[in-house]
């Protein structure tokens, strides 16, 4: 019981730390396509970007939810 | 006005663009020097399904698959960065050209840009360099531009129809000369009035001084 714990708890830790390193990251290349980019194409890239972003997110919480909770 | 028009209604304005100048052409380089980054990043992110074709047993018997199945989307969130990652160097690597000068912005990595330009009157000599099969096929190469200052070169690398480019920047020339003789026309006209009527005291400004 307590290994399963720890296991559920090491994975919520990893999975924290891989989101909030990815979304920084994330936030990095939306800044400088929308700031630096000229024209209508970065913008429409960072549009993409975004909404892949979320929608992989979404799916990678899913799987460690199965995890964790 | 609608949600999404900054998509679509934004025109190719840049930082440090001067209200009189016009765009003439806005290049990136081609397309095909972005494949050999992107087409690795693909074939990493379909590795997982080898690996399941091959060890799928394994992974389903031990219990594995949801821990195989969480190690994969972590896998394709850091691919998707990667993928971004390397289109973003390549969408703010580009050159302006206007009629005024041409500028080029390099994205070296994050927070790290080098912005070099060089005055449209400094050009002396365009050239063209088209090397190798993918190159001659897909109609890239280096356009080389040399200015007054013999050291130095201004290169548009592994640009899209580079004799199109040489043809604009010629172009540009031919305008930014026009401009010049047409400003230059009143002031040569006006000293020679000034000469033939006033005294010989007056001082004239010469060209230079003219286009400060």
């Amino acid at each position: 019981m307590d290994q399963i714990q720890g296991i559920q708890t090491y994975a919520g830790i990893v999975y924290l730390f891989i989101m909030f390193v990815f979304w920084l990251a994330a936030f990095v290349i939306l800044y400088h396509l929308i700031r630096f980019g000229v024209g209508n194409e970065p913008k429409k890239v960072s549009a993409i970007f975004l909404g892949g972003s979320i929608l992989i997110s979404i799916i990678t919480t899913l799987f460690f939810a199965q995890i964790i909770f | 006005m609608k949600l999404f028009d900054f998509l679509t209604q934004t025109s190719y304005s840049f930082e440090g663009k001067k209200d009189n100048e016009n765009v003439a052409l806005f290049v990136h380089r081609h397309s095909f020097t972005l494949l050999d980054k992107v087409i690795p990043l693909i074939l990493f992110g379909l590795a997982p399904l080898v690996i399941f074709v091959v060890f799928g047993q394994f992974i389903v018997g031990n219990g594995m698959m949801i821990i195989f199945l969480c190690l994969w989307s972590v896998l394709i969130l850091f691919l998707w960065y990667l993928l971004f990652y390397s289109i973003t160097l390549y969408m703010l690597d580009y050159w302006i050209i206007t009629d005024q000068r041409i500028i080029n912005s390099e994205l070296v990595g994050f927070f790290d840009r080098e912005i070099s330009e060089v005055s449209i009157y400094m050009i002396q000599d365009v050239s063209v360099k088209i090397e190798g099969l993918m190159a001659t096929t897909l109609d890239y190469g280096t356009v080389e531009v040399q200015t007054a200052a013999k050291e130095y070169h201004f290169l548009f690398e592994e640009v899209p129809n580079p004799q199109k480019i040489k043809d604009t920047i010629v172009n540009m020339i031919g305008v930014a000369e026009q401009r010049r003789e047409t400003k230059t026309a009143p002031i040569m006209s006006a000293a020679s009035e000034t000469e033939s009527s006033v005294s010989e005291n007056v001082i004239v400004p010469n060209q230079d001084e003219a286009f400060m």
